[in-house]
């Protein structure tokens, strides 16, 4: 009896556990049939769906651009945070610094992007030029929304070191700067570079709070004061009027959108992999 | 003859109500019985959306069938009536090519409204240095007489039917030439019935002059901003000193939101300078309260403005077709005009797909 009970809870938790993966398998194989048609004519240059031109390239371009800015901003910033709090921070101080930064994760995106609006957009307008909405004004948003990926994952893998390590750096004399500058940082490395990554991944995929800032002009920017689109706000931005090929091509977007979070989650994973291994 | 139905109906719905109707209408009107009637769905253009909700309230206030009102775009509200997902289709454009086939009513018009930031000293453009600024020809203020700076140029998403509307009334060049032909005239004994044929071997051709518009399709700029709400555009406008965009015309006219100013387009302005029942000019700067609101009328001379257009299946029901003959009412269309936009007109009613035979 008790090995029946075993065995059926076992097969309910397995039915449920598949329920996530058909669902997701539901999700690939409706964007990839509805995208696949079109993805042969969104690798040019030119959007304008009115004119039968589907080219997403340049939003390609803001994504990575703006991804870019985010990191640029968003890294030295999550990293030193996490080595402060693993390695610096007073217990007390850790106790408040961590409820914080879960908290930074879970505001809204829609609120990072009306604060964006009310005060990135109009501060860069006034002091760096343009017309405010921009990929400065994209990345200072993004920067803040991937720090908690960045940080918590990297204060892990800091966390994660061999107490060895730093005992025997210390033991041979170096400062406590020294251990982690040449001993803890390169250990840590890859888990270190997989938040980067994860955290470049949620810049890569977010929407609404983008939609608010960037602009959503399509077309390469030129300077880091222009307006662009990314991928995401392409189809946030024109989901509700597109119907025929432009909505294909919508989906098309999303596929290219799919493949390369994809591919950054796989990256993150393997660096993750290789650092259990060790 | 399914337009004659259609008429038939729609008066027959006016003039006896919903169920006197039902003998002559045979099985299309199956459903009708009492006053609560069947819900009207409606899908299409969100320009539209916001005053076919406030129709639909009226509607339902004085009686009428419940109104359910759907957004979606334009293109969905055509869509929505070809696959019978709705009873009526909105859009915020005319009908072209085959979607003419459908049995349409254009109910009132709107108009596009030229905003910038009020500090702006610029009162008006024509619709050739708009469209200049929209394809980045003219990149400065000081280009077109005002305060030096860059323009700062945003306009709605693709598909959106207010851009698609801006593409038809600014973005689009109408250029009319004249074109001769020369016609080889055929000689006497081809032609007897012939007026101009020649006797003489010297005139053998008859020059024809014939006018030609050439339609072209000007682009907007790439490195244009793009927003998707009025809202958002207005937004933008109102904080930016150097910006430029176009919001629908009834939904700039909202009291106490953040203030723009309107351009006029060539040379006329969207509105009258009127002045309200208690005295004060609309669109003072000094005056920016609920007191500003109640009186503005739209000038007809201003030419950026589009039809607002409802569409039904091929048999609509009763239901729909007393709604629509509710907003075709006088009522209906005072309360478009209240709020703010033009009523239908003799022109627009020549221009719809069925014989309107109402009251």
């Amino acid at each position: 009896m008790a090995k029946f009970k075993e065995k059926l809870s076992g097969r309910i938790f397995f039915t449920l556990a598949l329920t996530s993966i058909t669902a997701l398998a539901i999700i690939t194989l409706f964007i990839f049939r509805e995208g696949v048609p079109m993805l042969g004519s969104v690798l040019g240059s030119t959007w304008a769906p009115s004119r039968g031109e589907f080219g997403i390239i340049p939003m390609v371009a803001g994504t990575v651009s703006v991804t870019l800015g985010a990191a640029l901003i968003g890294v030295p910033i999550g990293i030193c945070c996490a080595i402060f709090m693993a390695e610096l921070a007073p217990e007390r101080m850790r106790n408040m610094f961590r409820p914080a930064i879960q908290l930074l994760a879970g505001i809204p995106s829609v609120v990072y992007g009306f604060w964006g609006m009310m005060f990135v957009v109009p501060f860069i307008r006034n002091y760096l030029g343009g017309p405010g909405l921009s990929i400065v004004a994209g990345s200072v948003v993004l920067s803040l929304m991937m720090l908690p990926t960045i940080i918590s994952i990297s204060e892990v893998s800091v966390l994660a070191l061999p107490r060895t390590y730093k005992e025997g750096a210390l033991a041979l004399g170096m400062t406590h700067w020294q251990t982690i500058r040449s001993v803890q940082l390169p250990a840590a490395k890859s888990g270190i570079v997989a938040a980067v990554i994860l955290g470049m991944g949620r810049a890569v995929g977010e929407t609404m709070a983008v939609i608010m800032v960037l602009g959503n002009a399509v077309a390469f920017p030129t300077s880091v004061l222009d307006p662009v689109r990314t991928l995401t706000t392409n189809i946030g931005i024109e989901m509700g009027y597109a119907t025929g090929e432009h909505r294909q091509a919508l989906f098309a977007t999303g596929i290219v959108l799919f493949v390369i979070i994809m591919a950054l989650n796989i990256t993150a994973q393997n660096l993750t992999r290789k650092k259990i291994k060790k | 003859m399914k337009r004659k139905v259609f008429a038939l109906l729609l008066s027959c719905a006016l003039l006896f109500g919903v169920t006197a109707c039902s003998d002559d209408a045979g099985g299309s009107s199956g459903g009708s019985g009492g006053s609560a009637g069947r819900i009207v769905v409606m899908a299409g253009s969100t320009s539209v959306q916001p005053f076919a909700e406030v129709l639909a309230a009226e509607h339902e206030r004085g009686g009428g069938s419940l109104v359910d009102v759907h957004g979606g775009g334009s293109g969905q509200g055509i869509a929505s009536i070809r696959n019978g997902n709705a009873d009526i289709g909105m859009s915020s454009r005319a009908l072209r090519g085959d979607e003419l086939e459908l049995s349409f009513v254009t109910i009132a018009r709107d108009g596009l409204a030229l905003i910038v930031h009020p500090s702006n000293p610029i009162a008006g453009l024509s619709i050739e240095d708009i469209r200049a600024i929209y394809k980045r020809e003219i990149t400065d203020w000081g280009e077109l007489g005002g305060t030096p700076g860059n323009i700062h140029v945003v306009t709605r998403e693709e598909g959106s039917g207010t851009r698609g509307a801006f593409e038809e009334m600014v973005m689009r060049e109408t250029q009319r030439s004249t074109v001769k032909h020369d016609v080889p005239v055929p000689p006497c004994e081809d032609c007897e019935l012939c007026n101009t044929c020649s006797n003489s071997e010297n005139e053998r051709t008859i020059v024809f002059e014939r006018e030609v518009s050439t339609i072209t399709d000007h682009p907007i700029h790439a490195r244009t901003i793009v927003l998707n709400t009025n809202g958002a555009i207005r937004q933008f406008v109102a904080g930016n000193p150097n910006a430029i965009g176009y919001i629908s015309l009834g939904t700039v006219v909202i009291c106490g939101l953040s203030p723009v100013k309107q351009l006029g387009v060539g040379g006329v302005s969207p509105f009258f300078r009127a002045v309200s029942e208690r005295g004060i000019e609309l669109f003072d700067e000094s005056c920016s309260g609920s007191e500003c609101c109640p009186a503005y009328e739209f000038n007809p001379a201003y030419s950026l403005s589009r039809p607002f257009v409802f569409i039904v299946g091929e048999e609509p029901t009763p239901e729909a077709l007393a709604f629509i003959g509710y907003v075709l009412s006088d009522t209906g269309q005072n309360l478009l005009e209240s709020h703010g936009l033009i009523k239908r007109s003799e022109r627009d009613a020549r221009g719809d797909s069925f014989v309107w035979e109402g009251v």
